[in-house]
């Protein structure tokens, strides 16, 4: 019990400590919110002065001592008012974040769990079936393939079976003619939609957990305790997965929790090729126009999502791996 | 257009002439990668799927498609005071809401629009402007002086709200005042002729509307009500699409019956679409368009790039030694091969600019001796003895300045825009000739910016600056109207540091000149003057990008029929937008939407004794 008030403590100092770098880190990046704001409008013909100063008034970009400023940002975060977008003003923080959350949580935890499952499945019958054609087949080309640049993967998925073929859409997370409820039509439009981005991310993803699995699970299968279970005469498949698969998937959780708490940054190339709404485009949005109360909306959802991720994955290894628990 | 044998199956039957059996039949046929379109066929989503083939071609309810903006997502606002950039959605300026009248970049001329005619009494003290009768708000109520009256006073009483000209003009504005209903006047404090343009170019508002309004600048005026050709129809966050207005004040406009906007976040997204003939309008630079998006479909893919927006141009720092002197400027400016650049890093979309600087917006108005004075022209021998009468001379490959270094400079450019990139590598290369190293220096937009702004840089490209006018041009780059020195960070416009006292003193003069033909006359003494001093090194007019695709939709500007620039973005699009129908279908008597009025004439100021507006300012 007191290991969890521990480990409790432990992530409030954490995110504290984020939260303070959350709000001075973006404020030392070189660069003046006015410049990105005259920068941004300059393609739109000539801009007078006159006008720039208008908005500057309007944006509220501040003067005050920035402990000021840190003060009041932490106060209005215990409110949970997150602040006015100045990229997408006046929208709230709030309302731009939302519009890219929902499909970054569908898209990246689609993907993150598809890709840990179909890779750690492979992983662990690729270690028990060791020197088999199978474990020589399936681990180098699945590394290959995740050493393949994104960048490269994706379009090439986009120009074959959205621009060539024709098979699967072009952009969007959905059919531009519907409008979102909950009927059939919508919920196939949105799988449709996610097919190419996600079978993108799994092919550079699979990789990663596929090795990792198939190392811990070689590392299990050494130990006594599978041989005494083999002796005693049980199955091959359940001495696989309730014996050895259960053991050696305790070091990849803490990976794939992880990887869960940073989903919500989203994949930005994910966004840009496939034209799919997320984060991932807010964020490099926010930075390029020095979007601060955005930027700091989002790396604050960004640090907690970790953090908490971080959090349920320690107090589950505490109900998961009893050595922990008597020690 | 190739399509693939599963989309003709999928059209087929979409059309009605094949049932499901012979779907089935087909597909099995046709093998493997079928049995996911078979699957899919026969779901009630097959509709889905057959859109996603083939119905890119045609959207059903007969709209538009046109893009003018990079989002992955919209935000619902349509606030046409709120600052431009990113938050208020295009076409609530010009298409959902107008203004007094349309300024023709191309016919370099207004267009009367919801005001008929306009004008400045003896003493330009007095702009009168006559409002168009019989326009209403599409909610029914009627247009007239009060809005007008009611947007401007909005705008002079809060500071925060830009606005589209108005927060300009009203630096020399003192007063606006209704005449009568459909008469109002501008009273001025300080005599500014030229900013009858930027009156012109205010979007008007509905006082009936906005007078309610808490806060204009952060109303999201989700449900607009405009004057224009068109409405709020469909909003989500992937698309927003507008219809015609049953009740434009245009008899029988707009002829299509409405627009559609999906969103695109990159020029990626947006080229795909292109080459899908699933756009029908859009201003995007597309490389070597001939043959990445024309040949797609050369009876119905085309393009229109006028050379008509401001001119690009080598910028050098004039407050930094050798580039104070003019000689020395000229020199570089003739050592430069402008064709070269123009054909491989614009793929011949523009051409070289002449001594005037100005783009080809206005030829018609160029002075002959201004034009050709000859430092554009690319002359090797005649820079390098100009760059050896200057001084400068060379030691080995290179030349050695005025502080005894080598002559070696950094080339400012923005890192990603591939066609300065490119022209600043050519350059680079053509300075080598004459001895001058130009190292390139890319940064990212904003920090570019900004090293302008302060005057943290000796050479840099960049776009110039273009208005109605000529008078955007010289006083941006000539005057001590926009002059801040180096380290002060307000120079938005001067980031050269040049200025010049006959240059002052005819921009004084010119504001004070109420027709075209006197201001045209002293613009070309201005024209001589930079002719003279060669400020920078103009390279070429920027293109203004357009293309279309006449699958769907015709009567869009093109070289054929050049009524406007074909540019998504700029204020013509009214005027675009009225005049475009659906392909083959030309109404009876189709032309060119251009409402009736007498334009700018005299206007003394004697009339009635004007009207109190009423609630001038918004309940607060």
């Amino acid at each position: 019990m007191s290991y969890i008030f521990r480990r409790l403590f432990f992530y409030l100092i954490a995110a504290w400590a984020s939260i303070t770098f959350n709000f001075f880190l973006p404020r030392m990046m070189p660069g003046d919110p006015g410049v990105a704001l005259l920068a941004k409008l300059r393609g739109q013909g000539d801009v007078r002065p006159e006008a720039i100063q208008a908005m500057m008034k309007a944006y509220g970009v501040s003067d005050d001592p920035l402990i000021i400023q840190y003060v009041d940002y932490l106060k209005n975060m215990f409110r949970g008012e997150l602040g006015i977008s100045t990229s997408w003003f006046p929208a709230p923080v709030t309302q731009v974040i939302g519009t890219g959350f929902i499909w970054t949580v569908l898209l990246m935890s689609t993907a993150v769990i598809l890709s840990f499952g179909i890779g750690s499945l492979l992983g662990v019958i690729g270690a028990w079936k060791r020197g088999s054609w199978m474990d020589n087949v399936t681990p180098p080309v699945f590394v290959f393939l995740g050493s393949l640049p994104y960048f490269w993967i994706a379009p090439l998925l986009l120009f074959a079976f959205a621009f060539h073929y024709n098979w699967f859409p072009a952009r969007h997370a959905y059919n531009t003619d519907l409008s979102p409820g909950f009927y059939w039509d919508f919920f196939a439009s949105v799988a449709f939609h996610m097919v190419l981005p996600v079978i993108s991310l799994l092919i550079v993803s699979i990789g990663g957990w596929l090795l990792g699995m198939r190392n811990t699970m070689i590392t299990v299968l050494s130990e006594d305790y599978v041989t005494m279970a083999e002796a005693k005469g049980l199955g091959s498949r359940e001495v696989m997965f309730r014996y050895g698969a259960r053991n050696a998937m305790l070091p990849t959780l803490t990976s794939f929790g992880m990887s869960l708490g940073f989903l919500l940054s989203g994949s930005l190339f994910t966004e840009m090729i496939f034209a799919y709404p997320g984060m991932g485009y807010l964020l490099i949005n926010s930075v390029r126009n020095l979007d601060y109360p955005l930027m700091q909306g989002l790396f604050l959802m960004i640090t907690l999502a970790v953090l908490l991720a971080n959090l349920i994955v320690d107090l589950l290894y505490v109900r998961l791996d009893p050595r922990i628990r008597e020690g | 257009m190739k399509e693939s044998r599963i989309a003709s199956v999928v059209r087929d039957f979409e059309q009605g002439r094949l049932s499901r059996r012979d779907v089935f039949k087909r597909f099995a046929a046709l093998g493997a990668g079928a049995s996911v379109a078979s699957l899919a066929m026969t779901t009630g989503s097959a509709t889905l799927f057959a859109r996603n083939a083939v119905a890119r071609q045609a959207n059903e309810k007969g709209y538009l498609t046109c893009n003018n903006e990079q989002q992955a997502t919209y935000i619902q606002n349509f606030n046409p005071l709120g600052p431009a950039g990113g938050s208020v959605r295009w076409l609530s300026q010009f298409g959902i809401y107008e203004q007094l009248f349309v300024f023709n970049t191309l016919q370099n001329a207004p267009q009367p629009w919801l005001a008929t005619s306009w004008g400045f009494n003896d003493d330009n003290s007095v702009l009168t402007v006559k409002l168009r009768e019989g326009v209403k708000w599409n909610d029914g109520e009627d247009f007239n002086a009060d809005d007008v009256v009611f947007t401007w006073k909005l705008i002079q009483g809060n500071d925060s709200l830009a606005g589209n000209g108005a927060r300009t003009a009203l630096n020399y504005i003192g007063d606006i005042v209704k005449v009568d209903d459909y008469t109002v006047q501008f009273i001025y404090n300080e005599i500014n002729t030229i900013s009858v343009y930027e009156v012109g170019a205010q979007i008007i508002v509905a006082e009936h509307i906005w007078k309610d309004v808490e806060d204009p600048v952060t109303f999201a005026n989700e449900e607009p009500v405009g004057t224009g050709a068109w409405m709020l129809d469909r909003f989500e966050a992937q698309i927003y699409e507008l219809k015609a207005n049953p009740d434009y004040w245009q008899e029988g406009r707009p002829y299509v019956a409405g627009l559609r906007m999906p969103a695109f976040p990159s020029n990626d997204s947006i080229h795909l679409a292109w080459l899908n003939g699933e756009i029908d309008w859009g201003g995007n630079f597309i490389p070597d368009i001939e043959a990445t998006y024309v040949s797609k479909d050369p009876d119905h893919f085309g393009y229109f790039f006028p050379a008509v927006g401001a001119t690009v141009a080598l910028y050098m720092n004039t407050e930094i030694a050798p580039f104070d002197d003019p000689n020395v400027r000229k020199a570089i400016s003739m050592a430069i091969d402008r064709e070269q650049i123009c054909d491989i890093a614009m793929y011949g979309y523009t051409h070289p600019s002449d001594t005037t600087g100005l783009s080809d917006a206005f030829d018609s108005v160029k002075d002959e001796e201004a034009k050709s004075a000859g430092w554009t022209d690319f002359n090797l021998d005649e820079a390098n003895r100009l760059l050896d009468e200057a001084g400068l001379t060379r030691d080995g490959d290179w030349r050695v300045g005025p502080d005894g270094e080598k002559m070696s400079y950094e080339l400012n450019v923005v890192s990603g825009w591939s066609d300065w990139v490119q022209s600043c590598e050519l350059m680079a290369g053509h300075l080598k000739e004459v001895g001058i190293e130009a190292i390139l220096t890319p940064y990212d937009y904003t920090p570019w910016l900004e090293h302008l702004n302060e005057g943290n840089f000796t050479m840099t490209i960049g776009w110039g600056f273009q208005g109605p006018t000529q008078l955007n041009h010289f006083r941006a780059l000539m005057s001590s109207q926009t002059y801040y020195p180096i380290g002060d960070n307000r120079a938005g416009e001067n980031w050269i540091r040049f200025k010049d006292d006959s240059i002052d003193e005819l921009i004084d003069q010119v504001v004070a000149v109420p027709d075209a033909e006197g201001q045209n006359a002293l613009f070309v003494e201005m024209q001589k003057r930079f002719a003279e001093l060669a400020p920078c090194a103009p390279l070429f007019p920027g293109p203004m990008w357009g293309e279309y695709n006449t699958q769907r939709f015709e009567g869009l500007p093109s070289s054929d029929n050049p009524y406007s620039a074909l540019s998504p973005w700029l204020p013509e699009l009214a005027i675009m937008l009225t005049t475009v129908h659906p392909a083959g279908e030309q109404p009876e008597g189709w032309s060119v939407a251009a409402p009736e009025g007498e334009g700018n004439v005299p206007m003394p100021a004697d009339s009635a004794s004007p009207v109190a507006s009423p609630a001038a300012s918004p309940v607060s």
